[in-house]
């Protein structure tokens, strides 16, 4: 693959994973949301078969906006499939800097123990893994992609508490859902979900993370 | 089922604290439990089962998991690697080998190397020569083939059941794939592989590289010293196995410190030979009487080591004793031809032999065989199958020379009487030397007058010196010889005297013109030299004898010399034709004319060679002696340097009749080989070549060739042990305790054992 399609790729990742943390609340700047390609080659190197950029220069840390304590770090590997001992050392990385978020990019994709790792981890440590593929295009703007809404535990309370319901009573969105995965849901969010409607305008509904 | 699962999902997503905590809840809902409805009361029993069974199972995931994650740490213990086997499904050994490659090390656990830095980047391997196309994603997680090939062998093994239901199965031991024979090689170029990359990239596991190093190397050590010890164990098998082979072992090396010996010390080597036959024949029964009388004449072999420098007085004495024994002088031509051994058989012994004639009438198999091998072989046998750099010794210890003489004998069919009266007729055709050489001389007329024919015919107005050269040339007598004869001859005739005289004078009645004296100095030279005078005898008798010409098959050079000779000269001298010499015989009249005339020994001398020569050749099948004939080539030398090789021409008769006799041997040795090779596992095809060529350097005679089947078996089966020299499927075969105890029971009916068999092989062995 010739750099250029190289760099490309990894400005589109990086752009679509800049709008995942901004999406998800944490603080990025108008300047790295709309980042150009010419720009992103300024910053980072347009060689990326040289090592410039290599993937990892590419690592993101982010602090969100309500609370600057909690920080996200974004992972990008170099090895086109990961495995034990990569999410150990990012794990270490995270102990030392005291994160308890990150979002690990693959390129190819992760042994099956490594991602049993992810999931020891996972009361402490949250790490969330997507591959390059699915973050070469940002699909919450995808026109067939409603608006999601995270709901904070608040506004859920709230929401069960208006319309009576217990919680099992809602909708349900899988955690492996695309756009679950992209907001990061755990078990037990509730996403608002806001669609168009001819009749109404506009219709609300909202589903329970499993 | 599906509860079951979501649950056990659940517990996965929580982890292994949640499931701590599960664990108290569980204690509480059994608390609970005690206080609740009855139908309450078994839903929660049956639900706390179910939550203890889906808890085990996550246990068994976990531990699953932990095993992998071990395993993917240099280094791995093997006893480790064993037992986790049943921990592990496939799936979790997939999961090792990819994780393992993806740090960069060789995905089999125990395998301590690094991978090769540049992986290959296709996923199919394409083989031209097979025409196939390989998947090799697999095979990219190893260093080597043979970490893959074990690595599959090993999950192979594992099973394909789930962890968590592996209580009720009875864990069955894993083995894992020994680093054995070829894949030695393999395991060395890993370890080599890995300490290279070891000492290039240095990371962090340097210490756990090196340690894993060490431990491979032990284990290359302790698997080299297994089959250090499992290559003994066969080797004492072996000699447990067959008594044969230990003797032939020791035999081999006393019959090589045998031949390393010079021919200088010829005599103690002799001695030697003789003691290790000796030995040989004590391990024999001693039932045997003429064995025994046999070994009572090998105390006293006489044996006379000759050096260049003795080499007339010597051949003169031996020459002497050969009249006394009548042929009684075995001489074998040394490899090099410079030194000479001879060996005369005193009278005393032969009485003695005469005496064990009778037993050896009625002869048993073995020693029919024994006596047809001695006669057999020849110095093309040795280097045959020891390779032609070896300097063979041919002297037989008395004993077998004994069992030659009788044979040889017995092939001519007469007693010593008849010997006598052979040479006695010998004398009166071909005109000994002791007799006068009047016969010679007549000869030598003849070609002399008709040279001198053609001189005058040819050269009118020639010099003296020019008809002298054509004289030469004419006459045929191309021999170097005839120079310096011819030159002696000069003298003579200034003197006027000596013995010779009679036969210038004949010549000079012939004589004509001025080449005469010429001529006549061919006539003697052709008396002088021996290969003239040879062939002027064997022109007498070639008509008559023609038919007994003896098939030689071990003719050497100066035989074959001889032979052409035979053929050729007379028609050559007759016809004049043929000009042999040329201008180099030019030297002739150059060279000096004060070479003093040849005395009465030396031409006496010769003549008792020639008469030695026509006795064998009557006889036929003997070797010429090469020390006599060399000896007469020193002398010649002494006189004139210039010496020139004479043309060869193969002897067609003999060789007809060897090819003849061969094909007739081996014929019947194939008749017989398949009943003995069926039991040793061996086919004919095995040695065939060897065979035939083994069998074209004997000295056979239509004599020797005649066997009854039961000796054409021992035969055979001595042929092979000899053959296995050079065939290694021979000796292979031979070291299988199965062929002793064939060769045992085969050999029971002529009442002979293995030794006997290894002292009938030993005959065509060096020393």
């Amino acid at each position: 693959m010739d750099d250029e399609q190289e760099t490309y790729k990894l400005w589109r990742i990086r752009k679509t994973i800049m709008q995942l943390c901004h999406d998800r609340g944490y603080l990025v700047t108008q300047d790295e949301l709309d980042q150009r390609l010419d720009q992103f080659k300024d910053q980072f190197g347009d060689k990326p078969s040289e090592g410039k950029p290599a993937r990892k220069d590419l690592v993101v840390l982010v602090a969100h906006n309500d609370d600057p304590t909690d920080q996200m770090f974004v992972f990008f590997a170099d090895e086109p499939k990961i495995g034990i001992k990569t999410i150990k050392m990012y794990c270490q990385r995270m102990q030392e800097e005291n994160i308890s978020r990150a979002i690990i990019v693959v390129q190819m994709g992760m042994t099956p123990s490594a991602k049993q790792a992810l999931v020891d981890m996972a009361p402490k440590y949250i790490l969330e893994q997507f591959l390059e593929s699915e973050l070469l295009i940002n699909i919450t703007e995808h026109q067939l992609v409603p608006e999601h809404v995270v709901m904070t535990p608040e506004e859920k309370a709230e929401l069960l508490a208006r319309y009576r319901l217990k919680e099992h009573q809602l909708p349900r969105i899988q955690a492996g859902d695309p756009v679950a995965r992209y907001f990061g849901l755990k078990r037990g969010q509730v996403v608002k979900i806001i669609r168009p409607s001819e009749t109404a305008g506009r219709y609300i509904s909202y589903r329970l993370c499993l | 089922m599906a509860e079951e699962e979501t649950f056990a999902n659940f517990l996965q997503a929580t982890g292994g604290e949640n499931a701590k905590q599960k664990k108290k809840t569980g204690g509480e809902s059994e608390e609970d439990r005690k206080s609740a409805h009855k139908s309450k009361l078994q839903k929660e029993q049956s639900k706390a089962e179910l939550e203890a069974a889906i808890r085990k199972r996550v246990d068994c995931e976990e531990k699953a998991f932990r095993v992998v994650e071990r395993l993917l740490d240099n280094p791995v213990d093997t006893d480790f690697f064993v037992n986790c086997a049943q921990y592990i499904e496939p799936s979790h050994y997939a999961d090792v080998l990819v994780e393992r490659s993806i740090v960069g090390q060789c995905g089999y656990p125990v395998c301590s190397n690094k991978l090769p830095k540049t992986k290959p980047k296709q996923q199919y391997h394409i083989d031209t020569r097979h025409n196939k196309v390989y998947d090799i994603t697999e095979r990219k997680n190893f260093c080597s083939n043979w970490c893959y090939k074990a690595s599959q062998f090993y999950k192979n093994q594992l099973f394909t059941s789930p962890v968590w239901a592996r209580d009720k199965e009875k864990p069955v031991p894993v083995r894992l794939l020994q680093m054995e024979g070829s894949s030695e090689v393999t395991s060395e170029s890993c370890s080599s592989q890995g300490d290279h990359q070891g000492s290039t990239g240095k990371e962090d596991s340097t210490e756990e590289n090196l340690q894993t190093t060490q431990v491979h190397l032990k284990q290359e050590c302790t698997e080299d010293s297994t089959t250090l010890e499992h290559t003994k164990e066969t080797d004492d098998s072996g000699e447990s196995s067959g008594q044969g082979a230990e003797v032939k072992f020791s035999k081999l090396s006393l019959s090589d410190s045998v031949v390393k010996h010079d021919n200088g010390v010829g005599k103690e080597d002799r001695e030697d030979a003789s003691e290790t036959y000796d030995k040989t024949m004590a391990d024999r029964d001693s039932s045997k009487e003429d064995i025994l009388d046999v070994e009572k004449k090998v105390s006293q072999p006489k044996t006379v080591t000759v050096n260049e420098g003795q080499e007339e007085e010597n051949q003169t004495m031996t020459e002497g004793r050969q009249e006394d024994t009548s042929g009684g002088v075995e001489k074998i031509p040394s490899g090099e031809g410079e030194d000479v051994v001879l060996q005369t058989a005193p009278a005393a012994v032969v009485q003695t032999r005469h005496d064990t004639a009778a037993p050896m009438t009625q002869v048993s198999v073995a020693q029919t065989v024994f006596k047809s091998l001695m006669e057999w072989r020849t110095e093309m046998t040795f280097k045959f199958l020891y390779g032609g750099h070896v300097e063979v010794n041919l002297v037989l210890p008395e004993v077998l020379r004994f069992t030659t003489q009788e044979e040889l004998r017995a092939a001519a069919g007469t007693t010593q009487e008849q010997d006598a009266s052979l040479q006695h007729h010998d004398n009166q055709h071909h005109g000994n030397q002791h007799h006068d050489n009047q016969h010679h001389g007549n000869q030598h007329h003849d070609n002399q007058h008709h040279g001198n024919q053609h001189q005058g015919n040819q050269h009118h107005g020639n010099q003296q010196h020019g008809n002298q050269q054509h004289g030469n040339q004419q006459h045929g007598n191309q021999q170097h010889g005839n120079q310096h004869h011819g030159n002696k001859h000069h003298d003579n005739q200034h003197h006027g005297n000596q013995h010779h005289g009679n036969h210038i004078h004949g010549n000079k009645h012939h004589g004509n013109n001025t080449s005469q004296q010429m001529a006549d100095e061919n006539v003697v030279k052709a008396e002088h030299s021996k290969k003239v005078r040879f062939q002027e005898d064997q022109k007498d008798f070639t008509q008559p004898l023609s038919i007994c010409i003896p098939e030689d098959p071990c003719q050497n050079d100066e035989e074959v010399q001889l032979g052409s000779l035979q053929g050729k000269d007379p028609k050559e001298s007759q016809d004049g034709h043929v000009y042999q010499g040329g201008p180099d015989l030019d030297p002739c009249d150059t060279g000096p004319a004060t070479r003093p005339l040849p005395d009465l020994a030396t031409l006496r001398r010769d003549a008792a060679l020639f008469q030695m020569r026509v006795q064998e050749f009557y006889r036929g099948g003997t070797q010429l002696p090469v020390s006599q004939e060399e000896g007469l080539e020193v002398t010649e030398k002494r006189i004139e340097d210039d010496d020139e090789h004479p043309v060869i021409l193969p002897p067609v008769d003999s060789q007809a009749q060897r090819a003849l006799q061969q094909k007739i041997l081996l014929d019947r040795l194939n008749r017989v080989f398949p009943s003995v090779l069926a039991p040793l596992r061996l086919s004919v095809r095995d040695f065939s070549t060897e065979l035939n060529l083994l069998v074209k350097t004997f000295r056979l005679t239509s004599d020797n060739i005649v066997f009854r089947p039961a000796e054409l078996k021992l035969l055979a089966v001595v042929l092979i042990h000899i053959l296995a020299t050079k065939v290694q499927v021979i000796m292979q075969s031979l070291y299988c305790p199965e062929t002793a105890q064939f060769l045992t029971s085969l050999l029971r009916p002529w009442r002979l054992d293995l030794q006997d068999l290894d002292a009938l092989v030993s005959v065509m062995r060096l020393g």
